[in-house]
């Protein structure tokens, strides 16, 4: 039977750097000239364009690189997006009518969404627009939603380290290959605290507004070299 | 008719009557009416009496595998054993575990919920997955 596997780790990583470049420039008057949303930039921002119609071209054409096949179906009504993964492909559905920042956020968590997909070989989601989840949604899924929504706009910030190593798709060097400074003792420590990390995140909002500080960020990427050893190879 | 291969006939003659009853089956309590709505809303052309012809074994024209699937989905009957017991009479294959086919129906439920056009867009997503086609025409890209 095949199996759906996506590079997610790839993708994040090929967003990330031209959205934090984006994140860091100073804002720009939105461009509202006819069309001028429609383009599809390359690499770097361009000038002029709206921010956050650049982030969700990029994001999208990011998600079709890496083989996702993204629309957006003028007749969602409730449904802000949702998405399959199955035998037969991953593919997202963006609602056609979102304006700019919902359209960015909304494939942003659509990217989150894939992060966290556990590699069943069918799952659907569903992302709704404000107000409109059915209220029988179970609290396990609106924890869900709240995570990738956290890490949704830690991606736009083009900042993903804001959001814990563990939900993040394995990148090479994780916390499994720890070798810091006290060896076994290290590497046991760093999966309990990467593990209490995403207990936190997953449980709490205040811990992942506070994890997405710049402060924090810092911290938790100190301690993860500090007890993984990756800082002291980098440093050799 | 006439250009209908004679064992084809006469396969679908042996099994038409079976299949009727795992029709029924497999549409529940739903009525013949709203699966009707269901279908066209998926693009099919199922009238209300061509279901209860169906159902009652009395079309000439085999039933696909296109219009079986269409059907078990909008009965949010992939995974029940009709359906399998449908497959199997007519010689159809779907490459989908019964996880699989358990997932959908439960996301079919769960799109009950939402506005119809919602669902609509939904189900024929599931559908096209299911079959392995590809409609870029109803998208507005």
């Amino acid at each position: 039977m095949m199996r759906t596997s996506l590079d997610v780790a790839g993708l994040l990583a090929s967003v990330a750097p031209a959205l934090g470049r984006r994140a860091a420039a100073p804002l720009e008057a939105p461009d509202r000239r006819p069309g001028a949303a429609s383009g599809a930039p390359a690499g770097a921002p361009p000038a002029g364009a709206p921010a956050e119609a650049w982030r969700a071209a990029l994001l999208r054409r990011a998600l079709e690189e890496w083989g996702v096949r993204c629309r957006e179906p003028v007749a969602l009504r409730a449904l802000e997006a949702f998405g399959v993964v199955s035998a037969r492909g991953v593919e997202v559905a963006v609602a056609a009518d979102l304006p700019g920042p919902e359209r960015a956020l909304a494939y942003a968590r659509c990217v989150a969404r894939l992060a966290l997909h556990d590699d069943h070989q069918f799952a659907t989601w569903f992302h709704y627009r404000p107000g409109q989840a059915p209220p029988h949604l179970t609290p396990a899924e609106r924890r869900t939603g709240a995570v990738v929504d956290a890490m949704a706009r830690a991606l736009l910030a083009g900042r993903p380290e804001a959001a814990p190593r563990d939900l993040l798709p394995a990148a090479p060097a994780g916390s499994a290959a720890a070798s810091g400074l006290l060896g076994d003792c290290s590497r046991a420590l760093l999966i309990r605290l990467h593990r209490a990390s995403s207990a936190l995140y997953w449980r709490s909002d205040s811990y992942q507004a506070l994890r997405a500080t710049t402060p924090m960020v810092r911290l938790t990427s100190r301690v993860h070299e500090l007890l993984s050893g990756t800082g002291a190879s980098r440093a050799a | 008719m006439a250009e209908r291969d004679e064992v084809q006939v006469r396969k679908w003659d042996t099994i038409r009557a079976p299949v009727g009853g795992q029709l029924r089956t497999l549409r529940a309590g739903r009525s013949q009416a709203q699966l009707a709505g269901d279908l066209e809303d998926l693009g099919y052309h199922l009238s209300q009496s061509s279901i209860c012809r169906y159902e009652q074994g009395q079309v000439d024209a085999p039933l696909s595998l296109e219009r079986l699937v269409g059907w078990a989905l909008c009965c949010e009957g992939l995974s029940a054993p009709a359906f399998q017991e449908l497959l199997a009479l007519a010689g159809f294959r779907l490459p989908w575990t019964q996880p699989d086919l358990d997932s959908m129906d439960q996301t079919l439920r769960h799109t009950r919920t939402l506005p119809l056009p919602d669902q609509v867009v939904v189900r024929r997503r599931l559908l096209w997955h299911l079959l392995g086609l590809e409609d870029d025409e109803e998208w507005a890209q």
